[in-house]
Parts: C-alpha cells; structure tokens; sequence
C-alpha cells in the first residue's frame, strides 16, 4: 500500500511537471536549468493573429552588447545573463518582447528601477489571471503602448514600436509574458526594508556597481563608496518638484548602501570621505552620537549628507527642504540601527 | 584660394599609397579583414568651408522651419556644398523609436538637410546610419527612411559598401578602426545627430554619433570612451554639424523608449564647429559639466574645435 502510494505521487508529480513545461501561460518552474528565455516569449498561436517576423533571437553574456550596443552596460552592472528579443507583426502593426535574465531577483529589481522614473504609470493593466495584478506589486509601470515589469530574475519589456494596432495588442503580450513568469508574490529587494515608508513611485533607484550609482547621482568618475558586487544600495525621492518644461523630477532623496560587513563598510566611509575632500566638495564630520556622520557641501548647498552604522553607509542627498531631510534622516536612522542591532558592531 | 581637395580624391590617393605600401610586402595592415574589404585609408582631412564660426541656436517647433534657418544663420547650405558634392547626412538611426519618442534624429530635421544639399547642388545625398538594433526596424520605424526618400536622399543600409580601415595618427586610445566607406568617400558630411543622455559616455551627440560609422565591435570602445570618442573625431571632421533637441531625451538614454524619457527642447543647434555644438547641448540642455562629459573637453584639448562657446552664439526664433 505505501509502494503504491508513493507510486501515484510519483505519477502525479512528473504528470505536473510536464504539463507546466509544456504549456505557456502557467507558471513556469525557473529552476529548470535546461530553460532558457527563449521559452518564455509568447507562443503565436495564443496571440491574435501576430507572427513572429522571425525566431526570437537568444543573446547571451556580452552578446548583448550586438543588439543595444552601449545600453548592455546597464545591465551587466546587474549581472546579466541572457536576453530573448521576439519581433511579432500584423499588418501594419510592430510589437517587440524582450526578457532579460539577470543575476538575482535583486539585480531585476534593479534595472527595472533605472528605467523607472516619478512621470511613469505604476501598477499594473487589468489581467483576466487573478492574482496577478497583485503579485506584480510596485515593480510594474506601463505608457504608450508599453509594458514593463520585473518578476523573480527576469526584467521584461513589451514594445508597441508602431501605433495601432500594436498598442491595443501590447497588454495581450504582457498578459501572455506574465502569466508564465509569476508563480509567486515579488517584493522589493531586502535593503528597501531600511527606508522609511512614503518614497514616490517611480524615485526609487537600486544600484549594486559605482557606475550604477553614479547614474543615480553623480559625484565622480571615481568609485567613491567602494561599491561591488557584493553591495547593493537603493534611493529614494520622498518629493516631487516640476521643472519649468513641466517635468516631475524627485527631489529629498535618502539612500541606503548596504556592505558585506561592518569592517567594509567602516572602510567605504572612510575612503568616501577621503575622497569627496579631495574633490571640489566641502567635508565637515558632525560630532554627535556613536556613529560617524559627515555633512558634504558643494559650494555653499548641502549636497550630501553621509552616516555609518555597522555594515551600512546610509545619507540624504538632492536635498531641497533641508528641515524635509533631516525628519526622514532621524527616521532612516533609527530604521538602520533597529534593523542592523545584531548586538554587535558586524 | 587654396584648392580643397575631395574626399573621393583623397581616399583615392590614400589607397593608391597603401596599395604600393602592399605591393613592397611591407604593411600588414593591408589585410583585409570582414569589415575592411578596401585596404588601408588613412586620416582624412576636412576640404574646408566658409561657414561662419558660430554656433546658431533656433527656437521653434517647425522643425524643417528651424534647420533651414540654423543652416542660413551660418552662412547657408551654399557655403558648405558646391555643384555636384556627394553628401553624406549622417543622422542617428539606431533605435527602434517613434519620432516623439526621441530616439532617433527628428525625421523633419533629415528632410530639410536632404533639400537644402540638393537646393545647394549636391550631385546625391546620401542617408544612412549604423544603428544598434536592426536596421529593418530602426530605418522606417524613426519615420527617417520616408522623409529623407521623400526628400531626394538615397538611404541605405550600412555593410552594402563595406569598410575601409582608418589610420587615427593623433589616437592616444584608439589608433585605427574601420570606418564606413561611403562616409569617408563622401566630399561633404553633415553630422546630424539627436540629443540625448548616454549611459557610458554621460551624453550622445555629434562627436558620439560618429560611432555609427564605425565598422566592427563597438562594444571595445566602452573602456576609455571618452577618449576614443575624441580620437575618433581627430580621424573624421564634418563638413558642418545640426544637433536635434527638439525633444531632447533627458533620462534613460540612449535606447529610452518612455514617453517620460524625453521633454520639450524645441531647439535646433548648428555649427561648423562639432566641439562648440556639443559643449553647448551639453551645458545648456542637459546642464552637464566635462567633468562628466569628457569627450568634449578632451576634443578642446586636442584641438579639434573650442569648447569655449562664449561670444558665438546666435539665438533666434523661427
């Protein structure tokens, strides 16, 4: 009896498996290592009438750099793996699939954010899978004709190049990519736990490399806060200002760098330090709790403010209403110590 | 008067030289390789023009409107193109992008130089770009491809004339690469890029868009770009140069692809000098320093144009 039971899970469980691989639009199991991103690209048959112009094309690693050229460098500064690039058309219509593989689920989260931007629409379209719109979270934002979401290591684009009717079809795309990728909730990476709740949509930047972190705010050419591949940071814009051309750019940002370990993050201080005061930046420590803190200004405009506690660098910078600032840096603070308060100096 | 010498003539020449340096068993950079089907070829230099040395900002938002009186506050497309010039207008191409989108150069923009060059003479102009995504996408997508038909340019996809390969003497980072040989064969060449973020070298505008008459990997560029950019440029002067920021693509450049992406420029920026043209988007649109932007200020130093623009600008409405 129990041979026979285990026989019949056995049974159920590989009936599963094949019937998850073998059909799009369910959920698609990622630890298939044989699975590549090709596999997700919708299938033609469950899109209206689009064809594809021709197969959907694999690059992997620094092939990417054949497609998009000088833009694969955003990505491999979140560990790039491999993308698939689908052209489908009907009639006049032109609408492209990209899914790009990245390191981590973090490194998704990552490129999505430096597309993102506080002028996006965020959220996600109405979907006939329930569930659906809830599991993609804030990570979604769609525009004209254009869909984009991250979901576990996977960053997906959906392009409408044209105008109808590739834009009314561009949803169906998003909707087809999507149901294969989602099996479960997805979440903002780890080091957002840091940051005190009421940063706008869109002004969230995650950033891993010095140059991913200079894209989000430039200081020098040089790696200032010791970033690499084992940090990951993020920022965030708790305000909006429009600009005359009418634009909305974030404003009062904090961000949260977080290091291996104490002793590396003691040294990216450091050596931060060293080097904004050996730049055309005014440095001036703060002498006020356990923690060291610096106050960096260019010219005579605060331009960053910088702490440590334990393994994470921490600060303000694009600051606008300086009282605005330091109500969220006391917040970030005690946010930082409660979450890094292992009971010792890690 | 000096007598300028064509283009055509020169890679003439150049080949000539190169084919007797061949013939002696003397030169291995005469091999040819995938990209460089025509031998060596050397730097080329500008035949010279009488545009005025200044840089004209047009305000507006009729583009051909704008580029027709840029071009005149120079001194006119006459100045630059004589009877029977082969033109090359070298706009951006590369992305699969809408006209508003900003990815590409305004097709308007395109047109307008295609006209004037013919208004001015040229025998043909020519229209062509290598872009980044595939060229069956990017050419009628930009809405280039159509406009500068419409207008009387022959538009073509790069790789039908192959490469030739180009000595940079003055290189401190890139000291030959293939260039396209329609480009350098050219007797004029207007630059005609879009303005727009640029995620490795801080911004892509004229000196940048030169890229896309570069044969081969571009990706090696990547480390040290700032410099290769302006040795590039050392190799490859233009004729004259036509900056499109009429919807200048502020963040997520250079693929974008957001309508977010870009805001409302309404400008047009034309000068004989590439070094003035792109200091100036780069300071008074995207209000970036070369500190940031360094290929601007690597190309001032090498002496390839001023980046000093201070006392050469010409604004005006259109």
């Amino acid at each position: 009896m129990y041979l026979m039971r285990r026989a019949l899970c056995l049974a159920c469980a590989l009936a599963l498996i094949a019937g998850c691989g073998g059909k799009k639009g369910e959920p698609e199991d990622e630890s298939d290592d044989s699975a590549t991103a090709l596999d997700l690209l919708p299938d033609e048959g469950d899109l209206a009438g689009w064809r594809l112009v021709e197969p959907g094309k694999l690059y992997v690693g620094e092939e990417l750099c054949d497609p998009i050229n000088g833009a694969a460098e955003k990505y491999f500064q979140f560990g790039f793996k491999e993308a698939a690039f689908g052209m489908y058309a009907k009639g006049e219509g032109l609408l492209e699939v990209q899914i790009y593989e990245m390191g981590s689920p973090d490194d998704a989260c990552g490129i999505y954010s430096v597309y993102d931007d506080v002028n996006a629409t965020h959220g996600f379209i109405a979907v006939p899978s329930p569930g659906l719109s809830e599991a993609t979270g804030p990570l979604a934002r769609t525009s004209e004709g254009r869909y984009e979401f991250a979901a576990g290591s996977h960053y997906v684009r959906v392009l409408s190049h044209g105008n109808e009717p590739g834009r009314s079809a561009a949803a169906l795309f998003a909707v087809q990519v999507a149901s294969s990728l989602f099996k479960s909730g997805i979440s903002e990476p780890p080091v957002a736990a840091f940051l005190p709740v009421g940063w706008k949509s869109g002004g969230t930047k995650y950033f891993r490399t010095a140059a991913t972190q200079a894209d989000v705010f430039y200081i020098s050419d040089e790696n200032v806060f010791s970033l690499g591949k084992a940090t990951f940071g993020v920022s965030a814009c708790y305000d909006v200002k429009t600009t005359e051309a009418g634009t909305k750019v974030g404003v009062n940002a904090l961000f949260v760098m977080e290091y291996p370990t104490a002793e590396a993050a003691l040294d990216a201080f450091e050596a931060a330090q060293e080097h904004l005061a050996s730049e055309a930046y005014r440095v001036f420590g703060v002498p006020e709790g356990p923690e060291p803190k610096l106050i960096v200004l260019k010219g005579d405009a605060e331009f960053l403010k910088l702490n440590r506690c334990r393994n994470v660098l921490y600060g303000a910078w694009n600051i606008v209403d300086a009282e605005r600032v330091n109500t969220l840096m006391k917040q970030l603070e005690q946010h930082v110590r409660e979450r890094t308060n292992t009971g010792t100096d890690r | 008067m000096s007598r300028r010498i064509s283009r055509r003539e020169f890679i003439r020449n150049a080949s000539a030289l190169g084919v007797g340096f061949c013939a002696l068993g003397g030169l291995a950079g005469c091999v040819s390789g995938k990209d460089d089907p025509g031998g060596a070829g050397t730097e080329r230099s500008a035949r010279g023009n009488t545009l005025e040395d200044k840089v004209a900002v047009v305000r507006g938002t009729d583009v051909g409107k704008m580029v027709g009186k840029a071009v005149a506050a120079l001194g006119g497309m006459g100045a630059v193109v004589t009877k029977g010039d082969v033109v090359v207008v070298k706009p951006n191409i590369a992305w699969i992008s809408r006209p508003e989108l900003g990815g590409c150069t305004h097709p308007d923009a395109v047109a307008a130089l295609v006209a004037l060059c013919l208004e001015a003479g040229a025998a043909q102009v020519k229209v062509f770009d290598r872009p980044c995504r595939d060229a069956r996408f990017t050419y009628p997508t930009s809405g280039i491809e159509a406009a500068a038909k419409a207008a009387g340019a022959k538009v073509s996809f790069v790789g039908e004339g192959g490469y030739v390969d180009l000595e940079v003497p003055r290189g401190k980072s890139l000291t030959k690469w293939p260039v396209y040989r329609e480009f350098f064969d050219a007797d004029v060449v207007i630059n005609a890029p879009v303005a727009k973020v640029h995620n490795t070298s801080g911004v892509t505008l004229a000196i940048k868009n030169l890229m896309g008459v570069a044969g081969g990997n571009r990706g090696r560029w990547h480390p040290d770009i700032h410099q290769k950019l302006a040795d590039w440029l050392s190799a490859l002067p233009c004729d004259l140069t036509l900056i499109d920021a009429t919807r200048p693509m502020m963040r997520n450049g250079p693929d974008g692809g957001s309508p977010t992406d870009v805001e409302r420029g309404d400008t047009i920026v034309a000068a004989k000098d590439i070094v003035a043209a792109d200091a100036w988007v780069t300071k008074e649109i995207f209000s970036k320093d070369f500190d940031e932007v360094r290929f601007v200020g690597i190309a001032d130093e090498m002496g390839l144009g001023r980046a000093d623009y201070a006392g050469r600008v010409e604004e005006m409405a259109a």
